[in-house]
């Protein structure tokens, strides 16, 4: 079981890795609010893709669990999982709750 | 310092193995599998029976082997399996076991290898594809097929890994006597081998060659390539 926040933190050791590929003017704080995608966010694609695999990489990693973040459920929904850093982490949890659960 | 690992599939006979103990013998770690065990037992290679088509099989290969080494340096997608009939008679489990194979086992391969080679420095893929793209034979509807979409698969996951430093290629053999032209009668062989500017059969050998070019650190701008041997 992964406790509350630590998502959120694994969430965060992915933007360092993907930070340190991104040039200072693009890299992306470390916050909850931080914009991902849509008018605010500054992700290209290639790099959303990175972000999400690290963090699905991490995940494995340091927890052993195996997610498939970005299924078609993810881009079909009416609010996009990806617009914040914070609605990435809320998304993951509740796909590893569903898990838990099944 | 842990050798670096290759993977293998389809690693249990004919091309798949020769290359596994021509890699072996390079010093890289290989880790190979196939749907049956294998009789391959050397320091440095592992063996897991698994069905390359099987999601959960496939990832839990992965995981396994990353519990056990740092970086994957490259992935050759080789299992493959064919059947040749008219078009007219063959049954929709032979299609869909040949794609659930060539295609659906290449595309999960390279998207769990892909993964880990994006977090490390990169890595190389190649895929195993076949004349019979080219040569458009009758009685190979299903398998060309299948491999036409593993040359697509290559080409589209050569401009989508780029960005990460992982170079995605195919070889794709002339006649090689494996299990695949057992069946195949003389006379078809040799009409098929006047079709190459080099007439004669490949060797397991002369795959392997090919992809010692596409795994050399020096390839690094070699991507998206189909690499057809004798001519084709």
């Amino acid at each position: 079981m992964i406790q509350a926040g630590e998502t959120l933190s694994l969430i965060y050791r992915a933007v360092e890795e993907l930070n340190e590929q991104l040039p200072p003017k693009d890299r992306l704080a470390a916050a909850a609010e931080t914009p991902l995608l849509g008018d605010a966010g500054t992700l290209d694609s290639v790099q959303l893709v990175s972000l999400i695999v690290t963090t699905e990489e991490l995940l494995l990693e340091v927890h052993g669990r195996h997610l498939s973040v970005a299924d078609d459920r993810a881009f079909s929904r009416a609010s996009s999982p990806f617009l914040t850093i914070g609605s990435f982490a809320d998304y993951i949890d509740e796909l590893l709750g569903e898990e838990d659960l099944g | 310092m842990a050798k670096a690992l290759g993977i293998i599939t389809g690693a249990r006979k004919g091309v798949g193995r020769y290359l596994a103990e021509h890699y072996l013998e390079r010093g890289f770690a290989i880790a190979g599998c196939s749907r049956g065990e294998t009789d391959l037992e050397a320091p440095g290679y592992h063996h897991r029976s698994l069905d390359v088509a099987d999601e959960p099989q496939v990832k839990e290969f992965f995981r396994e082997l990353r519990l056990r080494y740092d970086e994957l340096a490259f992935l050759i997608n080789n299992a493959g399996v064919a059947s040749m009939n008219h078009v007219l008679l063959t049954p929709v489990p032979t299609v869909r076991r040949i794609f659930e194979t060539n295609v659906m086992g290449s595309f999960l391969f390279s998207r769990e290898a892909g993964k880990w080679m994006s977090r490390r420095e990169g890595g190389r893929i190649v895929n195993v594809t076949t004349a019979a793209t080219r040569w458009k034979l009758e009685g190979e509807a299903a398998y060309a097929s299948s491999k036409a979409a593993v040359e697509s698969l290559t080409q589209i996951l050569s401009r989508e890994l780029a960005p990460m430093g992982v170079t995605v290629n195919a070889v794709a053999p002339p006649l090689l006597r494996t299990d695949l032209t057992r069946s195949v009668p003389a006379e078809k062989l040799d009409e098929l081998l006047r079709r190459q500017a080099i007439p004669r059969f490949g060797e397991m050998s002369d795959v392997a060659n090919a992809i010692d070019f596409f795994l050399d650190p020096e390839s690094r701008l070699v991507t998206g390539q189909v690499l057809y041997l004798g001519g084709v």
